[in-house]
């Protein structure tokens, strides 16, 4: 009688602690999210710029159109060097902030071969490389399921790609970061502003007008 | 316990260890490290610091230089340097249009770096009577824009402002 009593105890403790675990992540991972504006491919409805000027990086894999607003910024010593030394990334001034464009080659700087297919693992792993701080909130952590918080949204380009965003904060400035898969590889978009008023626009212009080849 | 409780208890536990398997072993491979990254990807601490931006922009893109340059420069410049006094004389005779562009706190005539002080005499230097004056201002600083407008105005040269945001 006794042992019945405790083998139902622990089933029940087992199943409470089942069905809590996932709850407390999701808690802590809302709140984990602390910069509560929207993230820029959601503010307003931007249209592709009219006028800029048409670039290509990546062997010409990866095109995009930046806006004439855009003022480009020298990105020797800026970029890891095999990044510049490739042409394959662009930063550029726009207003009062940083806009900045590259292709990340997993060949290159994935470790392990069974890891190259591990996308969000390799985003993430940029965006900590990128801005050290939020590595914290990246890792895993398994009493929080950290992983769940992970890209924080998604969007769908008009060209059909799909784009993974995630705000991070690097001093005081938000920094936010778009992915879409490009080749062996990823096609990053970062975002650096420390005014709430900075217009998303041309940003999502650049988005908006990147189209990947095979 | 009994055989029936027994066995709904192993049932339940191998359905839990089931359930939990994935995201245990999650934990394992989906943090990864890249390399080569010595330097990082982007270095931000080139970009910005604390609440202001340090990146500054590329010297005038082609498109913009067409606009401030005055014709002057593209030929004879890149032959002769322009510390070259004969050089700048012969620009001189050429010059149709002197371009001053206001950045930030420093002012460049005809794409040449000049200091506050020095701005007067360089701007005399380029400028022939009835040419034209453009001035860019180029996120320019509120007092060094107020100083060359006044010099400006204050010597009766008509001259077009031009924005670069």
């Amino acid at each position: 009688m006794r042992m019945k009593i405790s083998g139902k105890r622990i089933m029940g403790i087992l199943l409470v602690l089942c069905l809590t675990i996932p709850l407390v992540g999701a808690g802590s991972a809302k709140g984990s999210v602390k910069l509560d504006l929207d993230e820029y491919h959601k503010s307003g409805n931007a249209a592709v710029s009219a006028t800029g000027t048409a670039k290509s990086m990546h062997d010409g894999k990866i095109t995009y159109v930046i806006p004439d607003s855009m003022e480009k910024i020298d990105a020797k010593d800026i970029f890891n060097e095999h990044i510049y030394n490739e042409g394959d990334g662009e930063l550029y001034l726009v207003n009062d902030a940083i806009f900045g464009i590259f292709y990340f080659d997993s060949d290159y700087f994935v470790e392990e071969f069974d890891e190259k297919d591990e996308t969000r693992a390799i985003e993430r792993a940029i965006i900590s490389n990128i801005c050290p701080d939020e590595e914290k909130n990246l890792r895993w952590n398994s009493l929080t399921l950290k992983h769940y918080t992970y890209p924080t949204s998604q969007s769908t380009s008009r060209s059909g790609l799909k784009f993974d965003h995630y705000v991070g904060k690097y001093q005081n400035f938000r920094t936010e970061f778009a992915f879409t898969p490009a080749g062996n590889g990823l096609c990053v978009i970062l975002f650096i502003y420390n005014h709430d008023a900075t217009s998303a626009t041309p940003p999502i212009s650049v988005i908006e007008s990147i189209k990947i080849g095979v | 316990m009994n055989l029936k409780d027994k066995k709904r208890l192993g049932r339940i536990l191998i359905i839990m260890l089931i359930a939990v398997q994935p995201l245990l072993i999650g934990a394992k491979f989906f943090d990864l490290k890249l390399r080569n990254v010595n330097r990082p990807l982007v270095d931000m601490t080139k970009l910005v610091n604390g609440n202001s931006i340090t990146a500054q922009a590329q010297e005038l893109s082609e498109s913009k230089d067409d606009k401030s340059k005055p014709p002057q420069k593209t030929a004879d410049d890149k032959t002769n340097p322009a510390k070259d006094d004969s050089a700048r004389a012969a620009a001189e005779d050429k010059t149709t249009n002197v371009g001053i562009r206001v950045s930030g706190e420093s002012i460049y005539v005809n794409s040449r770096l000049v200091t506050l002080d020095g701005f007067e005499k360089a701007f005399e230097g380029v400028y022939k009577k009835g040419a034209g004056v453009t001035l860019t201002d180029d996120y320019a600083d509120y007092k060094v824009m107020m100083r060359v407008t006044e010099y400006l105005d204050g010597k009766g040269i008509f001259y077009s402002i031009e924005e670069t945001r």
